[in-house]
């Protein structure tokens, strides 16, 4: 089946991280995989990755929808933030 | 993004959260979570998960502070405690039942509305109102027994309409024996007749006058009774029609000079109570008199009338005959021509002039052949 990432990401060459970040507008993020909530709040929702964190911040933040291992959360986006602990 | 109709809203209270969330979805689909407080917050779930959900939410030590189920099937599901709504229902099938199975309407149709009540009396009277009692056969077989005037009738249920099509008994015409003859309708001479029923009066050739019978309304058996029928017959008729003018080669005409006066009155049941001026000052002249009430109906029953007087001189106007001639031959044969209808075929046109101390008459004549059809 296709997938949008997975295309992308063969044309930059090998990546190991498995998570995906898309913002859309500053009004929408859609995260892939999480791996569970670690704080939540109205600005600022952080969520467990493989060896690190993603950090979400801004206004009137609302996770719009909640699956196991993906998340989309609305509001004003402000910052977007990866703790990545293998770089 | 999935659009969920049927959830369940709730709203939590509770320490560590977060943990709760990525617990509830592993499992479920979590939607519109929204944290406003530090210990509050509220989120939805498809309404199939509620009872998990709600399971969930207790072993995690928190409290619910409010829960609302939305949607079409918990609209539908909660109908099964609303006990009025259910008895309604219960009562509208019961009655609607019942009443499925009665027929409460009689349509007649193809007759005249006396002998369509008296069919619908004997049909109410004399069979079922029960739709499974009601034998069509029967009843169309019941009301040619009963009323003699109909030839058909039909009978057939459509929901719960008893449509009953009957048709009347026509009686032949000549069994009423009442014919008038055929008379002529102009003065006319008779060229061919061809006659349908009925006896002659007149004969080829024959010059008739308006009203004179042309068929009689009987004919004469072998044995010589006479039996009444209704006259029929195909007439060809030639037909004179005139146009006329006159000519006077000196005359007096009056014509207006253009001068006039306007008079107005108010009048009280008839008596002027007030006018404009004295009568008019014309040595001759000409009236237009226009007369209109205050109200429509005589309330205020003052009537304004308007007057108008024209003056007139007379003039003697000297005119040969010859030089108009041609024109008034023209008009007089326009005036006959008028009179002809679309299939008259005109045979022959005759003009005659006479003079009478300077008056001349002009008599334009045309001679049309047409076809009467009497039936």
């Amino acid at each position: 089946m296709f997938n949008f990432f997975n295309e992308i990401k063969s044309c930059v060459g090998e990546i190991k991280q498995n998570y995906n970040i898309v913002n859309m507008s500053g009004k929408l993020v859609y995260i892939e995989g999480h791996r569970g909530l670690s704080l939540l709040s109205k600005t600022k929702i952080c969520l467990k990755i493989r060896k690190g964190n993603i950090k979400v911040e801004g206004q009137d933040l609302i996770m719009k929808e909640l699956f196991e291992e993906c998340v989309k959360i609305s509001g004003k986006i402000e910052k977007i933030e990866v703790f990545d602990a293998e770089n | 993004m999935r659009k969920i109709k049927n959830y369940c809203f709730f709203h939590i209270k509770g320490l560590n959260q977060e943990r709760f969330f990525t617990e509830l979805s592993k499992k479920y689909f979590v939607f519109d979570i929204n944290r406003y407080e530090k210990n509050k917050s509220t989120f939805k779930v498809s309404l199939r998960d509620f009872k998990q959900v709600k399971n969930k939410i207790l072993s995690f030590g928190f409290e619910i502070l409010g829960q609302k189920k939305i949607g079409f099937f918990h609209n539908m599901f909660s109908i099964r405690k609303r006990y009025g709504i259910l008895a309604g229902m219960l009562l509208f099938s019961f009655f609607y039942t019942l009443q499925y199975n009665l027929i409460w309407r009689v349509s007649v149709d193809g007759v005249s509305e006396i002998l369509d009540k008296q069919i619908c009396d004997f049909v109410d009277t004399n069979f079922s109102k029960n739709k499974h009692n009601i034998d069509c056969k029967n009843i169309e077989i019941r009301l040619q027994e009963e009323f003699e005037d109909l030839s058909f009738a039909s009978v057939s249920i459509y929901g719960q309409t008893l449509v009953i099509n009957v048709k009347e008994r026509e009686n032949p015409v000549e069994k009423d024996g009442k014919f008038e003859p055929i008379l002529s309708n102009h003065d006319c001479k008779i060229l061919d007749i061809q006659l349908l029923q009925g006896t002659l009066n007149v004969d080829c050739g024959k010059v008739v006058q308006k009203g004179d019978v042309l068929v009689f309304p009987y004919v004469l058996d072998t044995e010589g009774t006479k039996r009444d029928v209704k006259p029929k017959a195909i007439f060809v008729i030639e037909q004179w029609i005139r146009g006329e003018e006159k000519h006077c080669e000196s005359e007096i005409i009056k014509e207006r000079t253009g001068k006039f006066c306007v008079k107005n009155e108010i009048l009280l049941f008839g008596q002027s109570i007030y006018s404009n001026r004295e009568n008019c000052t014309f040595e001759s002249y000409e009236i237009e008199e226009e007369s209109q009430a205050f109200s429509q109906n005589n309330i205020i029953p003052f009537v304004f009338n308007k007057t108008t007087y024209y003056e007139v001189k007379h003039i003697q106007k000297e005119e040969k005959y010859e030089t108009v001639r041609e024109n008034k031959i023209g008009s007089a044969r326009q005036k006959a021509l008028q009179k002809v209808e679309e299939c008259d075929i005109i045979k022959e046109e005759k003009l005659q002039e006479t003079n009478n101390g300077g008056v001349y008459n002009i008599v334009y004549t045309l001679t049309i052949q047409k076809e009467i059809v009497f039936k």
